[in-house]
Order: structure tokens, then sequence, then C-alpha cells
């Protein structure tokens, strides 16, 4: 702390990890804070057993900064409901994505991201049982990503008695992350508890249509999706058989949905960025 | 003299329940296809905010004016049944209108369907008997003067109305068709004499949207400022066309809608050259004043005035097209009961639930829809026609 030297306009610090550095600085400088949260540790938790000792820091944080910056409404909900930092300090910025461009689509239903609580891949699996239980079309589910609940996911399949149709890669390389959102059919998102979802954002950039949690910030921003409550499996499986058999909804989402892409910018996110400095020096 | 021609569009559809594909092939009854409980739900608050309110005014309103206050409705035959169904008094309150001999009824398809562009109109032809027997059943009226669904006009819909014996037929006055020309004058059909009734946009919308919108340059509007507008139009008659949800629904009685209407005749009449006529005076009372000639379909909706709202996208298209190739095989059946079902299916409103237009008509889409979203509705109206076709297999 002691080295700080120099003239700054303002601090900007994001989620938990840096915020005590970030208060400490605010008052040492005397300059504003402006804090990001991109996820809270009820998101983390996926609401169960969330830990109060990583609440405090972020709840402090927030109170401390000048302005905070929520990637989504959704987000900024639970700001003002569980940490109760009053609405007018938070200003929502979407995030944004670059654009991947189609491949040649196959019979792929795509989950990819940490295997957690969060994410909620058992939910990808138990929609997977309905539909192979229920229709002729028997694409290959592809589960991308690794996380502590990855044994307990494989167990799962196999339970489920649907092992061979479910794939299981790990963690994949960028340049592997890029291919399989361009070949994937159907991108699913059944997070418990999202900030954003910028997964969603790449996947239809690929031309891939979206079945997304409602619980996910992506879900209020994104128009070009199917959004379901992440734990009704039933209405789950149903758009994705829907987008696996009609072809003229896979078509029009992956059309619209692309084309809607366009709207979210790293630009855009830079100039509203700016625009909130703007409001704190 | 110019004359104002005030007709509203009277319409409830029957909204379908949630239907996932899991449900294909498991259906008992067709009519399971309707939520018969939101459908109750909504109309009973539409009939107590709009209807009932509306009709009692109207009624008023007319007599005050010893029926010198003329007004025409278009009432649909799913709208007639929830009637029927849930507020038998609304039809009373027809029948006391009707009986004033001021009010005129318009014939349409019963269940205002898009079946005026099937290729083939057998079925568009069948359900304006069945709308037209409705009436006369109820109402003892026989319509002379027609008006589509939604407005949707092309020259063949004319002129199959012109031989189905109709003397007038309502569109929009859009000005891709109209160019220079004022919707105020009657005009004819291109290869026949029907005469056309073409709604002016600009004085109806000035009602039917932008009543409660506060940031408009005619906002407030009174009857006396919204009558000194009309007696400035050139013109024999002035076409005033809207939903009948207008008043109650789309703008509630907080926006001052009721007493803007009840002030109307008044001001209208104390302007010495107007009157009101209904649709079926407006067409014996004035000679065309020129001929339109609409190749291709046009509508009263949204900005592009076309077919666009119900056919704009692929998934739109591919519905209708089950839709309509459904016909022959369930005509076939003559089983009475899926052939009401599939009436239904074809209520226009189904269609629209699916646009995915661009912002600002989108924005009045979702208003009107109870889907999350087009996609939605498009997954629950295909996996019913799916189901339809299957035939309806019992439950295994």
């Amino acid at each position: 702390m002691k080295k700080v030297n120099g003239k700054y306009d303002v601090i900007h610090c994001h989620d938990w990890l840096t915020m005590k550095a970030g208060v400490q600085l605010k008052e040492k400088l005397g300059v504003p804070l402006v804090v990001s949260v991109h996820s809270t540790e009820y998101d983390r938790s996926g609401w169960i057993y969330p830990n109060q000792w990583f609440i405090d820091i972020e709840k402090e944080g927030m109170e401390k900064a000048d302005i905070i910056i929520a990637v989504s409404n959704f987000t900024k909900r639970i700001l003002v409901e569980k940490y109760n930092i009053p609405e007018e300090k938070i200003h929502v910025v979407h995030n944004a994505v670059y654009r991947l461009g189609r491949g040649e689509k196959q019979d792929i239903v795509l989950f990819l991201g940490r295997l957690t609580i969060q994410k909620g891949p058992e939910f990808f699996l138990k929609a997977a049982k309905k539909i192979l239980d229920h229709s002729d079309i028997k694409p290959t589910f592809v589960v991308a990503g690794k996380g502590e609940m990855l044994s307990r996911l494989i167990n799962q399949s196999v339970d489920l008695g649907i092992s061979q149709h479910i794939m299981f890669t790990g963690l994949l390389t960028e340049e592997e992350v890029e291919h399989i959102y361009r070949i994937a059919r159907v991108y699913v998102m059944p997070s418990v508890s999202e900030p954003f979802g910028i997964t969603a954002l790449e996947a239809i950039s690929a031309g891939t249509p979206v079945v997304v949690s409602k619980t996910a910030g992506v879900a209020e921003a994104l128009t070009n999706c199917l959004r379901v409550d992440f734990w009704d499996v039933d209405e789950m499986a149903n758009k994705i058989i829907s987008l696996l058999k009609y072809d003229v909804l896979h078509s029009t989402i992956s059309d619209e949905g692309e084309k809607e892409c366009d709207l979210f910018t790293w630009d855009g996110v830079a100039d509203e960025t700016m625009q909130v400095y703007r409001g704190v020096i | 003299m110019t004359s104002v021609c005030f007709y509203f569009e009277v319409h409830q559809p029957m909204r379908l329940n949630r239907f996932s594909v899991f449900n294909i092939g498991k259906t008992e009854s067709p009519f399971d296809y309707f939520d018969n409980q939101l459908n109750e739900k909504i109309f009973h608050k539409v009939a107590n905010k709009c209807y009932l309110p509306t009709n009692k005014l109207l009624l008023d309103l007319i007599d005050q004016h010893d029926k010198k206050f003329r007004i025409s409705y278009s009432l649909t035959g799913t709208f007639i049944e929830y009637c029927q169904k849930h507020v038998p008094e609304i039809i009373d309150s027809f029948k006391d209108l009707v009986g004033t001999g001021a009010v005129d009824l318009i014939e349409e398809t019963y269940f205002h369907s898009l079946s005026g562009l099937y290729t083939d109109l057998t079925e568009f032809e069948e359900q304006v008997y069945l709308h037209n027997s409705m009436l006369k059943d109820l109402f003892h009226v026989t319509p002379k003067v027609f008006r589509n669904t939604e407005a949707i006009y092309d020259n063949r819909i004319a002129k199959k109305v012109a031989d189905m014996g109709y003397k007038g037929i309502i569109t929009e006055g859009a000005k891709k068709i109209l160019d220079w020309r004022s919707p105020n004058y009657v005009y004819k059909a291109v290869d026949n004499d029907i005469k056309v009734l073409l709604r002016n946009y600009m004085l109806s919308d000035d009602i039917g949207f932008r009543f409660s919108a506060q940031g408009w340059t005619g906002f407030p509007l009174t009857a006396d400022k919204y009558s000194s507008w009309m007696a400035q139009n050139q013109g024999d008659l002035i076409n005033l066309f809207m939903d009948y949800e207008t008043f109650g629904e789309h703008h509630w009685q907080d926006t001052g809608i009721f007493e803007f209407l009840k002030h109307l005749p008044e001001n209208v009449l104390n302007h010495e050259h107007m009157d009101f006529v209904t649709v079926r005076q407006a067409v014996e009372r004035y000679e065309p004043r020129g001929t339109i000639d609409v190749p291709w379909a046009i509508s009263w909706a949204d900005e592009d005035r076309d077919v666009s709202t119900w056919l704009g996208n692929d998934m739109q298209r591919a519905c209708f097209q089950e839709l309509q190739d459904l016909g022959p095989q369930i005509k076939k059946e003559k089983n009475q009961k899926k052939l009401e079902a599939w009436r239904k299916l074809q209520t226009s409103d189904h269609l629209y639930y699916i646009s995915t237009k661009g912002f600002e008509d989108g924005a009045v889409h979702s208003y009107f829809s109870h889907y999350d979203s087009p996609y939605d509705g498009f997954i629950n109206y295909m996996n019913i026609l799916q189901d339809f076709k299957q035939g309806m297999k019992p439950k295994p």
C-alpha cells in the first residue's frame, strides 16, 4: 500500500477477491470506488449453504463503493434484496460477445461450463434421459468442462441408463470450445443462478440456439432464446426436442439470434462503463 | 355532408393449453387443446372492463341522440360462444343495441381465421356462412357488408365476397394502395362492383393507439378536439375502425376513454355538415370515386399493413401450411368435433403469437400474447397440430 503513487481518477475492482484492496485504496487515496459484480456468493453456492465469510467481504465492498456495476438486472435484484444495497447505486451493464460464426451442425446437445451445483449439470442429464426415453431422436449429449461434480455426474448417467449417449469431454482448449459451439445443434444452460452467462451468447453467435435458465442474466438480455426454469426438466426436454425436430424453429432462432448478437459488443460495454466513471468523478 | 362510420371489431381467441412434445398422441378430446380456465378468466375481465360498460354507454348514447348516433359491429363466432358460455347478458345487450335500429352488424369468418388466404376458398366460404347463420339466429340480421379477419384484403378475396352477394367490404386505407388518394371516399374493387370502405388509420389510431400516450402532441384528446379534426377532413365518409377493447381494456377507464366516448356524438353532431352512418348506410348512400387494385394482401395490422404479422416468418408459414393441409382429411372424416376443433385452431391469433417482428410492433405483440416468446408460441401450437395430425389416438 505504501508504494501506491500517482494520480488516479477512479478505482475499479471486480468481485470479492479484489474488494478489500479496492476499499483500502479508496480510503488511502480518496478516489471514488467502482465495483463490478460478476457473481455473488449466492450464485456460486447455488443458494445452498452460502459462506458468510465471502458475503461479508462482498457486502463491505458494495457498501463502500460509490457505484456498482452489475452484469444483469437479475444480479441487481440480488444485491438489493440480499445485500441491502440501494437500487439507485447499481448500474446494469450486460456482457457482450465476439462472434464465432457457424459450423456444420451435428446431432449434439451441448452443456458447457464448470461442473458445479451453480451450473446445474444434473438437470441437463435428467432432461437427456427424458429425451432419450420419449423420442426417436437420439442425439449425443456432450458435457464439456471439469469440476467437483464430474464423478457424481458420470455415476448419474450410468444410473439413468443413458451413459452410451453422454460424452464427458473434460476441460476443452479454447479452440475446442469454439469448435463445439459451432457444431452443436442445441446449447443448454440450466444454471441454478447465473449472473449473466456469456456462454449462451457465444453459442448463439455460432448459430446454435440456446435453452437457458430463467435464473440467468442472459435470459433477460437475449430475446432470441428459449427460457426454462432450471428444475423443470420436462419443459427443458420439450424445448430441446422441439429444436431438434422442427427445422423452422431452429433456423429462425439461429438466424434471428445471430443478428441479435450485433447488439452485444464489448465496445458498447466500454462506453457504458465510461459513462459510469463519469458519474462518479 | 361528411359521414362518420364507426365500427368495432369484437373478438376473443380460444387460447391454447400448454402442450409439450410428450403430449403428442395422447389427447382424448380435441377440445382439451384449449385453456378453458385462462380463457374464462380473461373473458370475465374484459367483459367487466369493456363489453358490459361500453355496450351500456353506447345504448344510452343512441337513445340520447335519438338514433342519430350510429355504429356497427363485427362480432366473431368465438366471441359469441364465450358470451353464451360465460356472460350471456352481453348477448342481450347486443340484442338491445341492434334493436335500436341504429346498429348494424358486419359479416366475417366465424372463427376470425386466415381462410381467405387458403389456396382453396371453400373453407372460407363455409366459415362465412356459419357466421351468417349465427347472426341470423341470434340477432335476425343479414349483413350487407363484409370485413375479413383483421381487414385482410386482396383482389381475390374481394371477388369471392362479391360473388357471395355482399355489397361492401372493409379494409385498411393503406398508403400503398391509395397513394395520393383519400380514404374518405367509397371505392370499388378492381374486377367487380363491390364497394370498398377504407379505414382512416390516422384518425382511427388517434383513438385506438394514441389516446393515452402522454408524449403525443394531441394529448390529452378531448371529444371536442377530435370532432374538430374530423370536421376539417374532406370527403364523403370517415371510417373509424378499431378493436372494441380500446374502450376500458387497451385504454383503462382512468385514462378518460369513456368520458371521451360519451361526449363524442354531441360534438360530432354539433358540426352541421357531419352525421353518423352504419356500414350498410355508407354503401347505400355513397358512390365509388375510384378503383382500388390490391394484388397482394393488405391488412390493418402493424406498420407494414400486410399479412406479415401472421405469415412473416418460416415458423408461421409452416404452421399455416400444416393447418391448411389438415383440411381435406378432416372434412372426409365427417367428425363434427374434430372439424370444430380444427376451425378453432384456425383463429388468426395463434399465428399472431408466433410473430418475431421488429421491436416497435413486437412490443404490441407481446402485450397481447400469453407466451414467454414467439418461439414458445410456435412450439405449443406446432405440437398441437402434430397431435391433431396423428388423429387423436386414444391413450394406450
